[in-house]
């Protein structure tokens, strides 16, 4: 269908004269973006830092960053050694800490004339109170697959309240050479969680499929079980757990022994970021650029003095479910080499 | 309710009683006398003097009723382009006087009455007759007269996209205006993406567009009614046209079956694509097809039973279709030899086809009861429907994969409706009637299925998807009574009631939507005029586009969806007391309650099938001031059109523009259209048109930033969380950022060659000004004056309607 519309937009480009509109932007100053999505629990912490311009975005080194809580200064962030890979948009700067429920967390950033800051409080943990999961076997036309349905009870935190819920999978990799060679590999991946409608109403899948809407960062809201418990179901398709690829071990592998567990989670987020979830939902699906075809998403900003969004998050995690090991056999090469244990 | 209605009955009873004594009353039909067309809005006037002037207007049927008192009087009756008749008569009792008025050259007005359901003389306020000859005349794009066209240059409404038929009138969408041909809505009106409407100006008798206070007798959209009327058909002789321009062919032919008794009207137009499609087919070649054509068809039979009772059997077809083949076989030579395989036998074909249109029938019967009281009876059928389709077929020696998807919409009514004109004395005329319409809504559906076969052998088990069938049904009753009454010399009042009953999904939504207008009449031709109206809609149309598509999805409410409200209150202040010549002034303020607008980041085909959970409901406010100098008479017609206005929305939930108040799409402080038609002798008539509007709003970034999404990769080392950060587009507010001002001079010639050929030579956008249709945000390098590159986006616009210059030609006989 999109291809379609697409022909229409091309046919209508095409049949007429293709011209520029000058836009008055006024004067653009550069600007500091600051993201950051503190977790409550003590772990490593990361405050991003960019500059942005009206076509641009580039890090920004060199700023101070300090961390406070209920007013009083907390942490100072370090900026790390170099742009780490996949963050070429932002510097990052790290502390280590946590921040208890109900407390006032406050970034700040200086450089030059920029002074940004942003705040945000520690909404209390929501409690699980039962997770049930459940195995079936569903088939898509010519395979089989495993399904796994993961429910998550919890009771509904006093007020209005939002939530994001997820699994991480566990995985540890046994890499099994023809020589009897053994190397484990732990990854771990949050996985990808989309539905066809609010998830309160449908559930959510792991993955996507191309009927489907994507909601791939699973907020929602008590709108339907205020101050009631609720069970959010979550299914996970065998064919979208397991990672597709990682770095395997400098010897011929025979096959591959992966042992998983899932670690469901609840975190508790603030109506700011379940509004800044969603326009990140649009994004993800249409693009991080304006679209002809599509309505823009206003992006909600909280920083004072700057762009960007600042979240403090509570996460409640279940304990680990165990799913029975899965083994992977490798083939590379000729039966001879991997016999030989070449590549 | 009920006892509204029969405090108004008994009320009106009383006061018919009192004053049947010493009244008697006039009725009848007014009708041209070279065809026998009934001639709707003609007036009857008491011309002897009165100190209250009495008149009454014929209705959309022709029929006209006035209860006067007994006695010697004098009836003037006139009507637009036509010699005036008076009668003298010594009225004792009931009398019908069906009276026939002949054609005239003179350019002079008509008599002026003291009652019109439209324009400065009426109670209504934002009432316009749109002139029929300005409707034929006004030059508009590739030369094809069109109803729509005529309406935008009216104040208060705009065009939306430029150069298109769409309909934004004081503020409200595009889906806000009901359309009425004959009195049945139409829901798709546009062809071609929206650059022509579907009504065919020959088969037009009358235009009224509504704005203001709406009469009582309109329900069902919030922001205008334009009622259409067409021609019954030649009573007396075969007439006809056969047109041709750049674009379509069109033939009209009407005349009677049996002379004065029964009549037909039959029009027809379609694109040339259409008649030439043959021939594109053939020259494109084996395997290949692209093309695009439209057409209308429509057909009416006018049987005048008695005198007492006339029937109207109608029906209009119309179609929009595209579509695109391609076929090859030709690359598996290629493909094949370059890994030394042998060639082998392929075949590749992939068709596309869009299709969209209208299928609408009705019957009418028009009863007499008696002089007092008028009754027309409609039952119609009305059915739009889109469907998309796309298949691909391959086959590579044995193995043969077949692949179709076909998206259907659709829209279908059956309605009833009753309305009756009652004249229980001279100062009043009472509206009442009743509606039932049955809707079966298909927003969407989708099916998808696809095979594999070896060797004629079904591989696999395929794919059969079929979106879940979701049709609404929705059931839509309503009742109405209106009064337009005077009061003493100067003051006419005309109160109502519109209400209407909705079901679907399972809810009832129930709206009482009272009508007030009140115009005080001072005898220099200057008046006042005040009004409220409240109006309700159940039916939305879900358009992302800025230009009319086919894809845009008309559905109902629902549970969760709730019916659109609009109040508003407008007054202005006229004078008509120039011959010729009239001037109003006229300021609104409107709000509208549960818009619908899509969700920041939805569009109409997403991957998504659920529409109602990519809209939210918001609030609408419009106001503003509209100024409009008409000349009516002389060999130089036309008028000049100017409005202020201001429109803006909010969505309080958050889904849109993060619940803060946003300026509308279309919301343009400026319009100003000039209109103008000149008789140059006998056989030239010049027109031209000149547009202007400011600029709309559209929504660009206006820098970049950064977003960091939540962990949900995975972590090769397993430690800590990474997160994904991803430069954006920023985007503050929707709407942010005000085009430039469109504007265009549309001119026309007609050359009349004795009484059965037209000319027309016209030129749109005479000086080829880039208004924009379609407006977009792009990045391009630049280079700075350090030498680094960067990027920097701008904003494009597309063009699709530059200079136009047209020709076409038209018989009539």
């Amino acid at each position: 269908m999109k291809k379609q519309l697409s022909i229409i937009a091309l046919l209508l480009a095409a049949t007429g004269c293709i011209n520029k509109v000058p836009i008055d932007f006024g004067e653009v100053t550069p600007q500091l973006v600051l993201n950051a999505q503190l977790m409550a629990e003590e772990d490593e912490q990361a405050i991003y830092l960019s500059e942005s311009t009206l076509a641009t975005i580039k890090p920004l080194q060199g700023a101070e960053v300090t961390v406070l809580v209920d007013g009083k200064p907390y942490a100072t962030a370090v900026e790390a050694d170099e742009v780490e890979q996949d963050n070429r948009y932002a510097s990052a700067y790290r502390f280590q800490g946590g921040f208890p429920a109900g407390s006032q967390v406050k970034v700040t950033a200086k450089k030059g004339s920029w002074d940004a800051w942003a705040q945000a409080e520690v909404i209390p943990r929501p409690v699980i109170s039962a997770v049930d999961t459940l195995r079936s076997m569903e088939r898509d036309i010519d395979y089989s697959y495993e399904v796994f349905q993961v429910k998550i009870t919890f009771k509904d935190l006093p007020g209005n309240s939002y939530y994001r819920a997820g699994v991480r999978a566990n995985h540890l990799i046994t890499q099994v050479g023809f020589n009897g060679e053994i190397s484990e590999i732990p990854v771990t991946s949050e996985l990808a969680m989309s539905g066809s409608k609010d998830p309160v109403l449908g559930g959510a899948t792991a993955g996507m499929s191309i009927f489907n809407l994507d909601k791939t960062y699973l907020a929602f809201s008590d709108e339907m079980f205020r101050d009631q418990e609720y069970t959010l179901r979550l299914t996970i398709n065998s064919d979208r757990l397991y990672p597709f690829y990682y770095v395997m071990a400098d010897f011929a592998p025979s096959y591959f022994l992966i042992s998983t567990s899932l670690v469901p989670w609840l975190e508790s987020i603030s109506r700011e970021e379940f509004d800044y979830l969603n326009a990140l939902n649009n994004l993800e699906n249409f693009g991080y650029t304006a679209q002809v075809i599509v309505e823009p998403t206003t992006l909600p900003t909280n920083i004072n003095g700057g762009l960007g969004f600042f979240a403090v998050r509570n996460r409640t995690e279940a304990a680990s479910v165990a799913l029975p090991p899965v083994r992977i056999d490798y083939y590379y090469g000729t039966e001879d080499e991997q016999h030989a244990g070449q590549q | 309710m009920k006892r509204l209605l029969l405090i108004f009955t008994l009320l009106s009873l009383v006061l018919s009683a009192g004053a049947q004594r010493n009244t008697a009353t006039v009725s009848g039909y007014i009708t041209d006398s070279e065809s026998g067309e009934t001639l709707l809005g003609a007036g009857v006037l008491v011309a002897d003097g009165a100190k209250t002037p009495t008149g009454a207007v014929t209705n959309v049927y022709g029929y006209y009723t006035l209860t006067i008192p007994k006695g010697s009087t004098s009836l003037q009756y006139s009507y637009v382009g036509y010699s005036g008749q008076t009668v003298q008569l010594n009225l004792q009792r009931d009398t019908t006087i069906n009276i026939i008025l002949s054609p005239s050259a003179s350019l002079e007005e008509a008599v002026v009455v003291a009652q019109k359901d439209a324009g400065i003389q009426s109670t209504y306020l934002g009432a316009i007759d749109i002139p029929l000859n300005q409707i034929m005349n006004t030059p508009v794009v590739f030369g094809e007269a069109d109803v729509l066209k005529a309406i935008q240059l009216m104040p208060g409404v705009q065009g939306g996209n430029e150069g298109f038929t769409g309909l934004y009138v004081r503020g409200g969408g595009a889906d806000e205006n009901l359309i009425l041909l004959d009195g049945v809505p139409i829901y798709n009106v546009d062809h071609m993406l929206g650059i022509l409407s579907v009504f065919q100006t020959e088969a037009v008798k009358k235009v009224t567009l509504y704005k203001g206070s709406f009469p009582a007798r309109y329900g069902g959209r919030v922001s205008s009614i334009v009622d259409i009327r067409t021609n019954d058909g030649n009573m007396k002789e075969t007439h006809g046209s056969i047109g041709v321009g750049v674009l379509t062919e069109k033939v009209h032919l009407e005349g009677p079956i049996v002379k004065d008794r029964l009549s037909y009207s039959i029009s027809g137009r379609g694109l040339h694509t259409l008649l030439y499609d043959p021939i594109i087919r053939a020259a494109m070649g084996k395997g290949r097809y692209g093309n695009y054509f439209f057409y209308d068809l429509s057909g009416k039979l006018t049987w005048r039973l008695s005198d007492k009772d006339r029937f109207f059997l109608a029906a209009y077809s119309g179609k929009d279709k595209m579509g695109i083949q391609f076929e090859d076989d030709e690359n598996s030579a290629l493909v094949y030899e370059e890994v030394d395989q042998a060639p082998t036998n392929y075949f590749f074909r992939t068709d596309m086809g869009i299709g969209w249109g209208n299928n609408v029938a009705s019957l009418r019967w028009n009863h007499i009861f008696s002089s007092k009281l008028f009754s027309n009876t409609t039952v119609a059928f009305n059915q739009y429907k889109m469907l998309m389709h796309m298949g691909l077929r391959t086959q590579q020696n044995n193995e043969k994969t077949q692949f179709d998807v076909d998206y259907n919409s659709g829209i279908r009514d059956w309605s009833a409706k009753m309305d009756f004109d009652y004249v229980p004395t001279p100062a009043h005329l009472v509206k009442f009637g009743a509606e039932y319409t049955y809707h079966t809504f298909v927003p969407e559906t989708l099916t998808a299925v696809m095979s594999e076969t070896i060797n004629d052998q079904t591989n696999g088990e395929g794919l059969n998807y079929r979106s879940p069938y979701e049709s609404y049904v929705g059931h839509d009753i309503a009742l109405y009574a209106e009064d337009d009454f005077s009061i003493g010399k100067h003051l006419t009042v005309n109160p109502g009631l519109y209400a209407s009953l909705f079901i679907a999904d399972g809810k009832p939504y129930f709206n009482l939507q009272p009508r007030l207008s009140a115009k005080y009449a001072l005898d220099n031709g200057l008046s006042f005029k005040a009004g409220y109206a409240r109006m309700a809609q159940y039916v939305h149309l879900l358009s992302s586009f800025s230009i009319s598509l086919p894809l845009d999805l008309w559905v109902p409410i629902t549970k969760n969806i709730k019916p659109v409200t609009s109040d508003q209150v407008s007054a202005g202040v006229y004078f008509d007391g120039l011959p010729g010549w009239e001037f109003s002034l006229e300021g609104y303020w409107k709000h509208i309650d549960n818009l619908l607008e899509y969700k920041d980041g939805t569009i109409v085909l997403g991957n998504s099938m659920g529409w109602e959970d990519k809209v939210e409901m918001g609030q609408g406010r419009a106001m503003g001031l509209e100024v409009l100098v008409q000349k009516t008479t002389g060999k130089l017609t036309g008028w000049v059109a100017y409005t202020l206005a201001k429109s803006d929305r909010i969505f309080p939930d958050g889904s849109v523009n993060l619940g803060r108040r946003f300026p509308y799409k279309y919301d343009r402080r400026h319009n100003f259209n000039i209109n103008i038609s000149y008789k140059w002798g006998k056989h030239v008539e010049l027109n031209a048109a000149w547009i202007f509007a400011s600029g709309g709003t559209t929504t660009i970034p206006l820098r970049r930033t950064v977003v960091l999404a939540p962990d949900f990769i995975y972590n090769p080392d397993g430690n800590g969380r990474s997160q994904v950060l991803q430069a954006a587009d920023f985007v503050e507010e929707r709407n942010n950022y005000r085009l430039p001002p469109s504007h265009r001079l549309n001119v026309g010639v007609n050359f009349l060659a004795g009484t059965h050929w037209i000319f027309n030579v016209s030129v749109y956008n005479l000086y080829n000004n880039m208004n924009p249709n379609l407006v977009y945000v792009d990045y391009e390098t630049a280079k700075a004056s350090d030498g680094s590159y960067y990027t920097q986006p701008v904003m494009q616009k597309v063009t699709i309607l530059p200079i136009m210059p047209s020709v076409s030609i038209t018989f009539k006989f």
